[in-house]
């Protein structure tokens, strides 16, 4: 009798507990053959951007969604909007990652562009095909990076947006996409080969 | 998969007889891709051991080497630097190659009595795939979007086919039409342009006795 109870409480938790231990990796990592350490270039939703930071390969965390209770996702890149002073606002992009091989070596790495104060998440579709010289009038990358910076450094660069498409699915409700390539000059390093592919869900604009 | 190759000789060597002709062959030939969109050709070189156990049977060894045809195509590259275009093509080469090593069997069914016979062809065996992959382009300046890259794989393979055979006076001609599976191997896990191939191969060759048995020797 008590072993058939316990029988059925096994078989009553043994589900939840298996669905608690689940989660999902949504990014995908394909190496490079030309450029031995980071990503391909793609555009086909990888969620990530990888380049190499005084030569050496940083990346952007995986796309985590944990499973029940939480349902949540660990996002590598979020999209932001600031409110300025000025006549101008700024959109930030924010990448989170960190140098391959050490993950404690974790921080940020963003783009600030100004665009007018009405900017919304459709206007981001303006960027595709857009190729940008990144400096001090149009905004700035900056980074914060454990190991290699200490507080934001701020830097110029070029960035090519190939894909960055926004397309309403529902009322309130969109999918889109971003992919990419940049390089930036921090004067005391570089960042070069820099490539992105993301799926942008509305849990990563705060705007 | 030792398992596997351990199951096939065996099989494949059961009915061994003493009685038996031998015969070697140098085969050549042309194939195309079943499994690709851009269907990769090769040519292909092999030698073919055969061992006659009866009008009707023969079992076979082949050994083979798919050249490879080069396939050329374009893909794009792209570069964050304004001082130049944004889009370059790249020239992508593709060079599609394969080894196998096989156990045939040859199954005569019309015209076992005449000069002129049709036989059935199976195969089973393993084969090496290599689709290599290289690029011409502007490598400091541009990035390749979406980049195929080379892959390998080697894996277990069954083919099957007709063939038609000429009897000569010192050996025998023979026209194989043969299509074959893709190497059963782990899966690609790369977004690639190509799959593994699936080869649809038209091989011709010459079928030398190099041993007579006794029962034919009578």
């Amino acid at each position: 009798m008590r072993k058939n109870s316990i029988k059925s409480l096994l078989f009553l938790f043994l589900p939840g507990v298996l669905i608690m231990g689940c989660y999902k990796n949504e990014t995908r990592y394909f190496d490079d053959a030309a450029d031995p350490g980071i990503v391909i270039f793609s555009d086909n939703g990888n969620n990530i951007l990888s380049c190499f930071i005084e030569g050496k390969p940083w990346r952007t965390v995986s796309r985590i969604t944990s499973g029940f209770p939480s349902l949540h996702t660990n996002f590598e890149v979020d999209i932001i909007k600031q409110p300025a002073t000025g006549l101008r606002d700024t959109l930030i992009i924010k990448w989170l990652g960190y140098f391959s091989g050490n993950e404690n070596s974790q921080g940020y790495l963003s783009l600030h562009l100004a665009v007018p104060p009405n900017f919304s998440y459709r206007d981001l579709s303006a960027l595709q095909g857009q190729r940008l010289h990144i400096d001090a009038t149009k905004g700035f990358f900056s980074t914060s990076i454990t190991g290699l910076n200490t507080g934001n450094t701020n830097g110029s660069g070029d960035i090519y947006f190939h894909t960055a498409q926004f397309d309403s699915i529902a009322p309130g409700s969109y999918s889109g996409s971003i992919s990419g390539l940049f390089e930036a000059d921090f004067n005391s390093f570089k960042i070069t080969r820099g490539r992105f592919d993301h799926i942008i869900t509305p849990e990563q604009v705060f705007f | 998969m030792e398992r596997i190759i351990a199951l096939l000789i065996m099989l494949n060597l059961f009915p061994g007889s003493c009685k038996a002709q031998f015969y070697i062959a140098p085969v050549v030939g042309f194939q195309t891709d079943l499994n690709n969109r851009n269907s990769f050709k090769q040519i292909n070189s092999a030698v073919l051991f055969g061992i006659r156990k009866s009008r009707h049977y023969e079992l076979m060894f082949l050994a083979q080497k798919a050249w490879p045809h080069l396939y050329n195509s374009r893909d794009s590259s792209f570069s964050p630097n304004p001082a130049l275009p944004v889009y370059a093509t790249a020239k992508k080469t593709i060079r599609p190659s394969s080894y196998s090593l096989a156990i045939g069997h040859r199954i005569s069914l019309i015209g076992v009595k005449s000069r002129n016979i049709f036989s059935l062809v199976f195969y089973s065996g393993i084969t090496f795939q290599k689709i290599a992959v290289t690029y011409q382009y502007n490598k400091n300046d541009y990035t390749i979007l979406n980049p195929d890259k080379t892959q390998e794989r080697t894996g277990f393979f069954l083919s099957g086919g007709m063939e038609y055979m000429r009897l000569l006076k010192n050996g025998r001609l023979f026209v194989q039409l043969n299509a074959a599976t893709p190497p059963l191997a782990k899966e690609i896990n790369y977004p690639s342009s190509f799959g593994l191939i699936a080869p649809l191969s038209l091989n011709a060759g010459y079928s030398i006795p190099i041993k007579k048995s006794r029962h034919e020797k009578k």
